[in-house]
């Protein structure tokens, strides 16, 4: 969006990401709802914002990153067929509400909302994206109006897992390959999974082909030497990548729990669920089968206050909400805006990044906010435009360099978050896994270099493919978080111990091709990508991949 | 005749079930030699019979596991929680421990103590026994994990577990990998070096070099007195440029040795960067390769590495001989 006359930039970037959860052998499975209810709260409303704001001719940008994890799981049939069936149950519940609250005045409306935007959902989904929502998001790239980033393979945690550089690189890489199967075309920039940056990491992310990446504000204030424009620019390693920081006064505006947007009192409350709250009976077909209550996604009250008491949720109120709050946003970046335009030679560009599912799914006006911020952005003011890094940085390609401070965007700014006591057990298994695997692929490399498909090449292509998803920092998060536990410690020790399980039967020379079968259909993530080549020492892919950024750097 | 001794000879050998089956298969002999055949009484050979093909009973899928409690190797791995904190696991083979008791001997055994020793070796190329300064950590027999908290932010360390003996000798079991903590505060460097990245290609970065006069009021302050008169770009090259950031972290160093050996081979250019900053006259140093009638100023940084404000002398080259 070049338009003539603002004087600074604001990126929007949204982090898309869950956990691969995918139980083929369970007809229902309790985790596998993370991704249903994110489809139907946020994708889904995303899309249509979108569409709305394209449709009405306004010009945004939005930078978005759809980790292969999630690209994994929407783009697999079995989890499509599985979406639908838990949308026809949401369909089926919201008519019945309809029904049961035929002659309550604060109900019966929300009831045919959501009834409404459940069809809507369903109908995106299953007519207008032929049940792949990836290919909605890529439409809107392709279109110019999102900038969508890669990401690691399985979000793994990359300043823990650097004790073994290979592996490092081998999430970098194999995130990309997904990436460029998916959207057909390079990724311009990378999402470090929770912002986690390690000096060197951005050598690695250079050899891939990557312009720019994101860091938290510290990472950016702290780097050596002392940037000149703070985070309002973008610096580049030494390698000449540029990174870009996050600004930390926008995201304390949405992301506070206390001071943020999404805790207002006129917001849908999202604790109040009716698969907790109304008749165990009533509920059962659409809660677990096992009678385990869940979040159905139909909630009726709005946040109200603090205690307990919570009054019914009106939509028009919400939305007026949404639209203040939109307007506040702006206001508050054109006033930045204005006092950095005097300091700076340049226009600057605020960073604010945010998780995807903060809106829609936590924040459930999010993707309405969105919306009025990029109408409010176009028509309303002549201070601030939309811009992607990738158009920044053709805009101004001389930056200046320093190598950014170590960090993460997790809670105190570090690592602390993902080794502590609850999951530093973890990472002696993943770094001898992970030295494991590449004594695999350097050992039976010649089984990787047939063209055919040999029991060799698919059991070292799925050993890969149960590291990475052990690897994942997902777990480690859940373990500290406390809830949900279980699952991590099972997910965590079932992908270790398969892998454990191939490399014995390798070094053995006795693999169970029943077994190694069955897992190729289970773990059946990146199926079309040769995993394990990118833990090879001499792999052919990352050497060229080497010598092309190597022919980049040219002199004057 | 020679026929029918083939197949008894067969019969013989494979028994007769699974040659009357091959030989109805390959329809080759008559139904007629077949009821002879089967009539006939032959003393078969004891052949087992062949085992029945198991009915396809899918196998359970067992997919239940323990993390294994050790691996077999003994080592030590260091990694970063955050600026004061370092978390640390090893593995001790009992065969590697057994060895190392052999080396001390049985006066000092009995009081040993099993250690992990933390080198501080912030800016330091680590040979062993340079660190700045090292800490003992007593971690027991049971413990296979540690938080350990350190002293200051931006340091690298270097840690090993082993055994102190009661006369102070310590007996090394393992070695860590190389570990650096973020710094906590603003970098007090302030020096500016700039980039170029248009169409995927890196230019050489540079730094911009002002060149300053005595102003008119210099006899008074003269901190206060000079006057910009020139900028001019100075163009560092890649190599320059890794090395000079490679002294703040050694895993930076890591990658860059690789990258250099690969690259550049050993030859290059002096180590020289200009930055931007105040001159003073006193202290100029000249360097050869610096194009005439300008001047460096050296500022020592890290360990090896100089950083140099250029600016231009009056006097042109005569000035040289001011070093």
């Amino acid at each position: 969006m070049k338009k003539i006359g603002h004087n600074g930039y604001l990126c929007l970037m949204l982090h898309a990401h869950l956990p691969y959860v995918r139980h083929p052998e369970e007809e229902y499975y309790l985790e596998e709802n993370w991704l249903y209810e994110a489809i139907t709260e946020t994708y889904v409303p995303l899309i249509q914002v979108f569409e709305r704001l394209i449709v009405s001719g306004v010009d945004f940008r939005i930078t978005m990153s759809l980790t292969p994890t999630l690209v994994s799981m929407l783009q697999d049939s079995l989890l499509q067929d599985r979406y639908i069936r838990h949308i026809d149950k949401l369909i089926e519940l919201a008519g019945k509400e309809v029904e049961r609250t035929g002659y309550d005045s604060d109900f019966h409306g929300l009831a045919l909302m959501y009834e409404r935007k459940f069809l809507e959902a369903k109908d995106l989904f299953v007519n207008e994206c032929n049940k792949n929502i990836v290919s909605a998001f890529k439409k809107f790239q392709d279109m110019g109006y999102l900038e969508i980033v890669g990401s690691c393979a399985t979000h793994g945690f990359l300043p823990l897992l650097n004790v073994n550089p290979t592996a490092v690189r081998a999430q970098i890489h194999i995130g990309i390959e997904n990436y460029i199967k998916t959207f057909g075309r390079h990724p311009k920039g990378f999402w470090l999974p929770e912002c986690g940056y390690y000096p060197g990491v951005d050598e690695i992310l250079k050899e891939a082909g990557i312009k720019y990446f994101f860091a938290d504000s510290h990472s950016i204030l702290n780097a050596d030497p002392a940037p000149r424009y703070s985070v309002f620019a973008p610096l580049y390693c030494p390698s000449g990548v540029a990174v870009f920081g996050r600004d930390w006064e926008s995201s304390k505006q949405v992301w506070s729990s206390k001071e943020g947007y999404p805790g207002d009192s006129d917001y849908r409350e999202y604790y109040k669920d009716i698969g907790h709250e109304l008749d165990h009976n009533y509920v059962k077909p659409y809660i677990h089968p096992s009678g385990i209550r869940i979040n159905t996604g139909i909630k009726y009250w709005r946040i109200t206050g603090n205690s307990q008491h919570k009054e019914p949720y009106i939509p028009d109120w919400a939305v007026q909400k949404a639209a203040i709050h939109a307007g506040n946003f702006m206001f508050y970046r054109e006033k930045q805006v204005e006092h950095l335009s005097h300091h700076m030679d340049r226009k600057p560009i605020i960073v604010a990044p945010y998780d995807a599912e903060l809106f829609g799914h936590w924040w459930y006006e999010g993707p309405l906010w969105i919306e009025f911020l990029a109408k409010k952005i176009y028509y309303d003011q002549k201070n601030i435009s939309m811009i992607t890094p990738g158009e920044y940085l053709s805009q101004y390609p001389v930056n200046q360099m320093a190598v950014p401070s170590a960090s993460s965007w997790g809670h105190k700014g570090y690592n602390e978050f993902w080794v502590e006591g609850s999951n530093d057990w973890l990472y002696r298994h993943l770094h001898e896994s992970a030295e494991r695997m590449v004594q695999l692929a350097n050992r039976f490399s010649s089984f990787l270099d047939k063209p055919a498909p040999n029991v060799y090449k698919r059991a070292l292509n799925q050993a890969a493919r149960e590291l990475v998803l052990a690897q994942s920092s997902d777990w480690p998060f859940i373990m500290k978080t406390g809830t949900m536990v279980s699952y991590a410690h099972k997910r965590v020790k079932t992908h270790i111990g398969r892998f454990l399980r191939i490399y014995r039967e390798m070094m053995d020379y006795s693999i169970d091709k029943d077994w190694l079968k069955e897992l190729e259909t289970r773990d059946n993530i990146f199926s079309d990508i040769e995993c394990a080549e990118f833990y090879r020492s001499n792999s052919k892919k990352i050497v060229n991949k080497k010598r092309e950024a190597k022919l980049l750097y040219c002199k004057r | 005749m020679t026929k029918k001794r083939k197949l008894i000879k067969r019969v013989y050998e494979n028994g007769r079930e699974t040659t009357l089956s091959l030989v109805k298969k390959k329809k080759r002999v008559s139904a007629r030699s077949d009821r002879r055949l089967a009539r006939k009484k032959i003393k078969k050979p004891v052949v087992s019979k062949p085992e029945e093909a198991p009915a396809k009973i899918k196998k359970p899928f067992i997919d239940n596991y323990e993390l294994p409690s050790n691996y077999g190797k003994t080592g030590l791995t260091f990694l970063v929680r955050d600026p004061f904190w370092l978390y640390a696991y090893w593995e001790i083979v009992r065969d590697d421990f057994e060895e190392l008791k052999t080396k001390i001997s049985n006066d000092n055994i009995t009081s040993s103590k099993l250690i992990l020793r933390v080198y501080d070796i912030t800016l330091i190329d680590f040979n062993g026994n340079n660190a700045n300064f090292f800490f003992d950590i007593e971690i027991g027999p049971f413990a296979d994990s540690w938080h350990i908290d350190l002293h200051h932010d931006a340091g690298s360390y270097v840690g090993e577990v082993g055994l102190l003996a009661s006369n102070g000798n310590f007996f090394a079991l393992c070695r860590s990998n190389y570990v650096q903590t973020p710094r906590v505060t603003y970098s007090n460097r302030t020096e500016q070096i700039w980039m170029e990245v248009k169409d995927n290609r890196v230019m050489e970065p540079y730094a911009i070099v002002k060149t300053f006069e005595p102003g008119p009021d210099s006899q008074c302050r003269p901190e206060n007195s000079l006057t910009l008169v020139k900028k001019k770009r100075f163009y560092i090259t890649e190599e320059e440029i890794r090395r000079y950031y490679s002294n703040l972290s050694p895993l930076l160093r890591e990658i860059i040795a690789t990258r250099l050996s690969r690259f550049y081979g050993k030859k290059g250019r002096k180590h020289l960067l200009a930055i931007e900053g105040e001159s003073n006259e006193d202290r100029y140093t000249v360097l050869s390769r610096l194009p005439k009638g300008y001047f460096l100023k050296k500022i020592i940084m890290g360990s090896s590495w100089d950083l140099a404000v250029l600016g231009q002398d009056a006097g042109g080259a005569s000035e040289k001989n001011r070093t």
